[in-house]
């Protein structure tokens, strides 16, 4: 490859990879915006307006960042800033509706969970290193949640990546996003393989929000209870960025559990009707209106995602107390996924 | 350049880079706040549900710290029933811990017999 060409293809992965960021952060504030209006509506409530993620932002970003006495000032000011970096980096790695994965070839399934599992991590950090009791308190419920729902997903990611491996060739790795999306996993299985991935479906479902901190797994900042927890000495620019983190997390979580388990484009969808019908019905091309096409359906699953495992989940439970959101995870979640996967197995092995 | 083990890849260089290139974004995000905020009396305090902040002449903070000991307290209490059968099993005497080593040894050796 001539210099130019090398120059050309870092300039369009940099222009990528700054488009990419802003669309983690401009829908991640957006839905963040749907969820708290959804929510309102089912509480019957009138709520904020859509765009109030956004207003949050801008205001936090003006205001005084407070830094407490007793705090590891420079761990209680990086720790924000390496939250909002990781999922930004994760999602570099997911495919975007019609996308592929920017980074393809540069890091697989298991470096996006590594990188899922750093927000939180980096949540604790900020939280133990602010000197605040109840700081402390999120911090340490933070790591036990992380400990508790990394079982259910782990199984889940594995089952999946293990039933995509036994039916592509073997020159294509199964751990690869791109190979996991071309190769939807509800193609590789019969009804029994059906069975076992509903399960792990609604296992990854549950696993939300309690990557997110959502009810009815929001113990670490428990607002009403340990005022905010990790986030409760934070402030200014610093909470924004955990703010921000926040909504990146949920898009990057969807778009990771849409690309393993929803990978199917609407294009794809409506290719046969056009075949059968005539081109003239739909006037659809590979072009364009395609990639819009599907990055609006990305969109829409995205959605419908948080919709389901974030708004719907969140109005129905209360908040649980700490020793049943271990319980939770590790029994009920986690044998469900493992049954699914044991199904999975099953159906590969007799059939 | 990937770093690769058994079929799981990872590239650390292009992920270091495009670590610093977020992180410049980050930082110009952060530069769009507005520095001029008036600072406010009692900064630096935590918060207490409304106490009265820490007495600056006694200088004592260790009441309103959580010490290692309680943050682990915090762990064993959330997962109470995966360390309650465990601590039972901690009887202290050398045979007990033995028979548990036999049979883990026995299950790997099985399952991996089975494999």
């Amino acid at each position: 490859m001539n210099i130019e060409a090398l120059i050309s293809e870092i300039g369009l992965k940099i222009v990528s990879a700054l488009l990419i960021i802003i669309f983690g952060i401009f829908f991640g504030l957006l839905y963040k915006g749907f969820d708290r209006k959804i929510s309102a509506m089912m509480q019957s409530r009138i709520g904020p307006p859509i765009i109030q993620p956004f207003r949050d932002i801008r205001k936090l970003l003006t205001k005084e960042t407070i830094i407490p006495d007793d705090s590891i000032e420079f761990l209680f000011n990086l720790a924000p800033i390496f939250a909002l970096i990781t999922p930004l980096l994760a999602l570099l790695y997911i495919p975007i509706g019609p996308f592929g994965p920017l980074l393809e070839g540069y890091g697989d399934i298991i470096l996006i969970l590594y990188l899922m599992a750093l927000p939180p991590l980096a949540l604790a950090v900020g939280g133990s290193s602010s000197g605040s009791p109840y700081s402390v308190l999120g911090a340490q419920r933070k790591l036990v949640l992380m400990m508790s729902y990394e079982l259910p997903l782990a199984i889940s990611v594995i089952t999946v990546v293990w039933r995509i491996s036994t039916s592509i060739s073997n020159n294509l790795n199964p751990f690869s996003l791109q190979v996991i999306r071309s190769y939807p996993i509800w193609d590789q299985v019969g009804l029994l393989g059906s069975l076992g991935i509903a399960m792990i479906t609604i296992a990854i479902i549950a696993v939300i929000p309690g990557e997110l901190s959502k009810e009815p797994f929001g113990q670490a900042e428990a607002k009403t209870e340990i005022a905010g927890g990790a986030l409760s000495e934070y402030s200014g620019r610093n909470l924004a960025f955990y703010y921000m983190a926040s909504s990146v997390h949920m898009v990057v979580l969807g778009s990771l559990i849409i690309t393993i388990f929803f990978p199917y484009q609407l294009t794809e969808i409506l290719y046969p009707i056009v075949e059968i019908n005539g081109p003239e019905l739909l006037h659809i091309e590979i072009g364009l209106w395609a990639i819009l096409i599907d990055t609006v359906f990305f969109l829409f699953k995205l959605l419908i995602i948080i919709y389901v495992g974030v708004s719907i989940l969140g109005v129905s439970f209360a908040r649980l107390q700490i020793d049943k959101v271990s319980y939770i995870y590790w029994i009920p979640i986690s044998i469900m996924a493992f049954i699914g996967l044991i199904l999975v197995f099953l159906e590969y092995s007799l059939f | 350049m990937n770093l690769v083990h058994s079929i799981t890849y990872w590239n650390p260089l292009i992920m270091i880079l495009m670590a610093c290139f977020i992180g410049v974004i980050i930082y110009i995000i952060y530069s769009l706040g507005n520095s001029s905020y008036k600072e406010t009396k009692y900064r630096g305090e935590p918060f207490l549900s409304g106490n009265p902040p820490i007495d600056e002449d006694e200088k004592d903070k260790e009441p309103i710290n959580i010490r290692g000991d309680n943050f682990y307290w915090g762990f064993i209490t959330a997962l109470k029933f995966y360390f309650k059968p465990l601590i039972g099993r901690h009887t202290g005497r050398l045979n007990d811990y033995i028979f548990w080593f036999m049979l883990t040894m026995l299950v790997v050796v099985v399952v991996l017999a089975l494999i």
